[in-house]
């Protein structure tokens, strides 16, 4: 018996609409859901929208906007991964001497990588943003990212770190600022956080000393030892937002001790945190049960097995629902940055050397999320020390997988080393494979000549 | 020019084009008792036709690698294929189907991998029709 092969894909247009400026025609570009793959992607066509502010540009997956950044977040929404903010160094020329001076990237504009297709593209936001940030930390609630905390600096206003939170409306693509009641967190950067049932969470940080420290009395605040007034401080603050509201809900268990720079990942209904800086480097290792408030310091099960190395500006990622975690590099005591993949398993409870990559990369204060099954995507971040005078930004992506891509993938790649002979053969493919397909071919930033 | 890394010990692929050639392969599959057959629900191979009649045996747990075969063969009753374990693709040629198989194997070989996952070549001029292959067959 033979199979009909169904044609004809259902469609739900979306309210994002967005201008793509294209050889001195306006070009529309949607966000459209297709049903039967249950995916989202950007599709084209030749209307004119008449929301005109959203600007959606393909951009060129090697390009160094998307890579030379630190310090910034990277969430994953439906199918792609919104990347924001960070820093990198710009050189500049001013008065006859070059001078290296961070660039913030601007807070108006995110970059989408879609996992599947593996193509980015950069939108523009309308709304209020955030200032430029580093260090700040963000998590996704339905279509909204929340983001809270970081780092800013700015040649007029200083320095100062942010203490309010920003939505960003993933339908929309437009920023607002969230005034919540209750009393709000300490203004920090190098913060960690995690959505769990509506609810955004926020742990630790580093920053200013409280103006009005009668609120914090819970939260354990540290220093260096002889530490100015004026120098900032670790905490170990745990609050969320709920319903506009910042909570800060009672634990129990062994509580962590302050600490910034860590990481944490959510499976299910635990949180998971590793290591971080109070003043020193830690390596270990919390878990948080969300649903009875009771943190658990984690062991492994055989105290002679091989443990990570204390470190901070790592990034720890879930891989599936049963508590299987990977942790990649960061920056150890001795301020080397390290290379150095571990998986943890909760059935044995035990780290193990992760040997999906034969030579993992350097990277530190990158970000880390998900991507199609089996796999996790490190973002940005540096490619040797920080405290170099001019240290080396990733200048790339990095993939970990545990699962071979999908043939579809697969064959993309393929089509992607072969344009010349690709291209036009395209256009005897149906759309929206044929969107994808030329989505992929043209993010190297030339459109194919038809 | 790389080869291929991964080893096929575990793919059965078969190739029976009607009337003219019976595999020696084929036959033993069907009387010896240490292969399972094509038949009947827990059968551990499934029959794959592609358009120009090029059948492929493959494992039953390999091509449930496509979500569309996945559907096809468990689905409740709709189609002939459960009962029979044959699935035929009539826009699907066999050198397109072939890669395909070889896919399966290569997925569950590396699923679950402690290794680096080796390249799986595709030859260019087949890209692109097996891009709508797998788009079809969800895998």
């Amino acid at each position: 018996m033979s199979y009909r092969v169904v044609t004809g894909l259902c469609y739900f247009n979306f309210n994002l609409c967005c201008h793509q400026h294209c050889i001195g025609v306006w070009r529309c570009s949607t966000m459209e859901h297709d049903e039967e793959r249950q995916r989202w992607m950007f599709a084209e066509h030749d209307e004119r929208c008449e929301n005109g502010e959203n600007c959606v540009e393909p951009m060129n997956a090697k390009s160094p906007k998307l890579h030379r950044r630190v310090g910034h977040v990277a969430v994953k929404y439906k199918n792609f991964v919104v990347v924001w903010g960070g820093y990198e160094d710009d050189e500049q020329y001013d008065n006859n001497a070059y001078t290296r001076e961070p660039y913030y990237h601007p807070a108006d504009e995110v970059m989408l990588y879609d996992c599947e297709y593996e193509v980015w593209h950069g939108v523009r936001i309308h709304g209020d943003p955030p200032p430029r940030l580093c260090g700040a930390t963000a998590g996704v609630i339905g279509d909204r990212m929340l983001l809270f905390g970081g780092f800013m600096e700015d040649r007029q206003l200083g320095t100062s770190n942010v203490r309010t939170v920003y939505e960003l409306d993933l339908n929309k693509m437009a920023w607002k600022q969230i005034w919540a009641d209750g009393v709000p967190p300490l203004a920090c950067d190098k913060l960690v956080s995690w959505c769990y049932e509506g609810k955004f969470y926020l742990f630790g940080g580093f920053g200013p000393w409280p103006d009005d420290p009668g609120y914090y009395r819970d939260v354990r605040l540290a220093a260096h030892p002889g530490a100015m007034r004026e120098d900032r401080c670790w905490n170990d603050q745990l609050v969320r937002l709920a319903d506009g509201r910042w909570e800060w809900p009672e634990t129990r268990g062994d509580r962590p001790t302050p600490r910034a720079a860590h990481a944490a990942a959510l499976v299910g209904s635990r949180a998971y945190i590793f290591g971080g800086r109070l003043g020193n480097r830690l390596n270990d290792f919390y878990c948080l049960d969300l649903e009875t408030m009771v943190w658990t310091k984690l062991e492994p099960s055989d105290p002679a097995a091989p443990v990570p190395a204390a470190r901070s500006w790592h990034s720890l990622t879930a891989l599936d629902d049963h508590g299987r975690l990977l942790l990649y590099g960061g920056f150890d005591a001795l301020s080397q940055p390290l290379a150095d993949p571990w998986i943890w398993s909760p059935s044995g409870q035990r780290w193990s050397p992760c040997t999906w990559l034969s030579e993992p990369p350097i990277r530190m204060w990158h970000a880390a999320t998900p991507g199609e099954a089996g796999e996790v995507v490190l973002f940005g971040g540096l490619a040797s020390s920080v405290l170099l005078d001019q240290p080396t930004y990733a200048s790339g992506s990095v993939f970990l997988r545990e699962t071979p891509k999908s043939l579809i993938r697969l064959c993309l790649d393929v089509l992607d080393a072969n344009r010349e002979t690709s291209v036009p053969l395209v256009w005897f493919t149906p759309s929206p494979l044929a969107d994808g397909i030329i989505a992929r071919l043209t993010a190297c930033g030339s459109k194919p000549v038809v | 020019m790389h080869c291929c890394y991964y080893h096929t010990a575990n793919l059965l692929l078969t190739w029976r084009h009607k009337g003219i050639i019976m595999s020696e392969g084929a036959e033993k599959m069907d009387e010896d008792p240490q292969y399972g057959g094509c038949e009947g629900p827990d059968a551990t191979y499934v029959k794959l036709r592609s358009s120009d009649n090029h059948e492929f045996i493959v494992k039953r747990e390999h091509a449930l690698t496509s979500g569309t075969i996945r559907n096809m063969l468990s689905g409740p009753g709709q189609f002939k294929e459960n009962e029979t374990n044959e699935v035929t693709f009539k826009e699907i040629p066999s050198h397109v189907l072939q890669m395909v198989c070889m896919y399966f194997t290569y997925k569950v070989r590396y699923t679950n991998s402690s290794t680096e996952i080796p390249d799986f070549q595709i030859d260019p001029k087949v890209a692109l029709e097996l891009l709508m292959a797998a788009n079809f067959l969800y895998c």
